[in-house]
């Protein structure tokens, strides 16, 4: 269990990733449990005029962006789970963990004893990396299945593949703000500040793709926020698609590289 | 003698007046070293170099002949290092602590361990947030003595540990220097750098003020000498000697304090009728002060 850094933090965040695990299944178990209600054909249609009366820009910022969509299975779970919550606290998840494995170890003063043993500060990187990866995959992991068994106890018309995307798209980009944080721990030794700038991309990154649609000037920018990439292609529709995993992907294996070369060039916790 | 520790002109600047200046100093095979000097002095700075966490400014130290820099890894698995601050898990506990440390250094027994703690008397089961600062110590030196590396490099290792433990630790240094290993160790308390340490240098504002053997520092020492003659004497005929200080002349009785060889003052009061002397007998403790306070300023 404790053999290796990688081992050893997945090891230490077993109880964390249950507790957040848990918290998914809960929110997933009561959002999926309000959609027969939803799916009702009269209160449907209230529900659509009402949310017709709203401005179109409120409920893009709410990550609802197609109104008549919001009562089939793929909208509802989208415009309910994927287009906010989900996202939100899987986030909360992977930008704590992403800032505390460099630079909460350093300002802890826990780093410099494992920097003494034989272990260089790549892999020390590396394995923080791999940890924090599997550790967000996880979380989309007990996404999907929370969402496929509820999907099928209430007969929603919607396959695991197309959810398996969903959630692996989701959690790739949780991993890529995760990988900012750990990029900017790693460089600064600052947990309070990669935790910060992590977080203010997040929600730049959310606001700049969920408005694009409604705010001309922003569209342009929209192909630079990760939430694009896990809206992209409707997985929820049309299930796997490879462009989100190359440029999430590249993000993070660039995060991973960034956070090596800038760990190993600067004096830690002085 | 090999020499396994070696800074040239090492030097380590940060924000203001603190870190390392100019430092040279040589730590050789199988000694026990102590680095001495007031908190703040350079003494982390200078072990935390070594080990490569911060980069010197200038100059450069090699450990074993290698680079602190360039071959660190290689550095690295032959030591083993004490914080001066040491900050472990806290949920986890003593021996899955150690387990880590173990598997993270490799080539460490079980057994090792085992022994280590019996030795001071530690219980691997509890968690580290439920220790005494003695206890984490503790659980550091096993962590440390573990592996039998090559060197030692211990900072402040005795902070936080009673009388008795610290002989236990005492007997660790001196097995680990009678294996042929080699001890680096900090402390700012006098009495256990003379009681353990082969070679001591004093560090005092980043800047290197003394290196010598025990023995030879003590030479150096500034002592205070009384002096009974028969006859009354002039302060005048002691006036010329350069190495006395607090000179005192109360008829024929002299008092004074001299730094280094006492010859000369001998030498001056042999030409008097002298009836008694009486010398204080200087513990390193009154040399280290004399250090701190700047008033002994050559550097060996």
């Amino acid at each position: 269990m404790l053999r290796n850094i990688f081992s050893k933090t997945i090891y230490e965040r077993r109880r964390s990733l249950l507790w957040w695990g848990l918290g998914i299944i809960v929110l997933v178990a009561i959002l999926i449990g309000f959609y027969p209600a939803m799916n009702n054909p009269e209160t449907s249609e209230q529900l659509a005029k009402a949310m017709e009366a709203m401005p179109k820009e409120m409920l893009a910022a709410f990550g609802v962006t197609d109104v008549a969509n919001l009562t089939t299975p793929a909208g509802y779970i989208q415009g309910r789970l994927f287009g906010f919550m989900l996202p939100l606290i899987v986030m909360i998840f992977t930008i704590g963990l992403g800032s505390r494995l460099i630079a909460g170890e350093e300002e802890a003063r826990t780093l410099d004893l494992i920097l003494a043993h034989p272990i260089r500060r790549s892999t020390i990187v590396w394995q923080s990396f791999a940890a924090l990866s599997v550790l967000s995959l996880a979380m989309g992991l007990i996404t999907w299945l929370s969402l496929w068994i509820g999907a099928v106890l209430l007969d929603m018309q919607i396959g695991a593949a197309e959810l398996g995307a969903a959630s692996f798209n989701m959690s790739l980009m949780a991993l890529c703000f995760g990988a900012i944080a750990l990029l900017i721990g790693a460089a600064t030794g600052k947990r309070a500040l990669s935790m910060a700038v992590a977080t203010i991309l997040a929600v730049i990154g959310y606001f700049v793709n969920s408005l694009a649609s409604v705010i001309d000037w922003l569209e342009p920018l929209q192909k630079l926020s990760p939430f694009y990439y896990a809206d992209y292609n409707q997985p929820l529709k049309h299930g796997f698609h490879y462009l989100p995993f190359l440029v999430l992907g590249s993000v993070i294996v660039l995060c991973g590289f960034a956070a090596v070369k800038l760990f190993e060039r600067r004096d830690v916790a002085v | 003698m090999t020499t396994v520790v070696q800074t040239t002109n090492l030097s380590k600047t940060y924000g203001k007046n603190r870190g390392i200046d100019d430092l040279n100093l040589q730590v050789l095979q199988g000694e026990v070293f102590g680095y001495l000097g007031p908190n703040g002095a350079g003494k982390t700075t200078t072990i935390r170099t070594i080990l490569d966490f911060i980069r010197p400014t200038s100059g450069s130290a090699q450990i074993f002949g290698l680079d602190s820099r360039r071959d660190s890894l290689a550095i690295h698995q032959k030591i083993s290092y004490l914080p001066g601050e040491l900050v472990m898990y806290e949920k986890m506990t003593g021996r899955e602590m150690l387990d880590y440390f173990a598997q993270l250094r490799g080539n460490v027994s079980q057994q090792a361990i085992k022994q280590l703690a019996e030795r001071l008397e530690l219980d691997l089961k509890r968690p580290i947030r439920m220790l005494s600062k003695g206890n984490k110590q503790k659980v550091g030196l096993v962590q440390a003595f573990m592996g039998q590396p090559e060197l030692l490099i211990l900072d402040e290792p005795t902070s936080g540990l009673d009388p008795l433990v610290q002989q236990t630790f005492y007997q660790l240094v001196l097995e680990a220097k009678n294996a042929g290993r080699t001890v680096f160790l900090s402390s700012h308390v006098m009495s256990e750098v003379e009681h353990i340490c082969d070679r001591v240098g004093i560090i005092r504002a980043g800047k290197l003020l003394a290196i010598d053997t025990v023995k030879a520092l003590k030479a150096r020492a500034r002592r205070t000498l009384d002096l009974y003659f028969a006859q009354p004497v002039e302060p005048a005929a002691f006036a010329h000697i350069a190495n006395i200080d607090d000179l005192q002349v109360l008829g024929n009785h002299v008092h004074c304090a001299v730094t280094g060889s006492i010859d000369q003052l001998i030498k001056t009061a042999a030409q008097f009728e002298l009836r008694d002397l009486v010398s204080q007998a200087t513990d390193l403790e009154d040399i280290f002060l004399a250090y701190y306070k700047g008033e002994v300023s050559d550097v060996a």
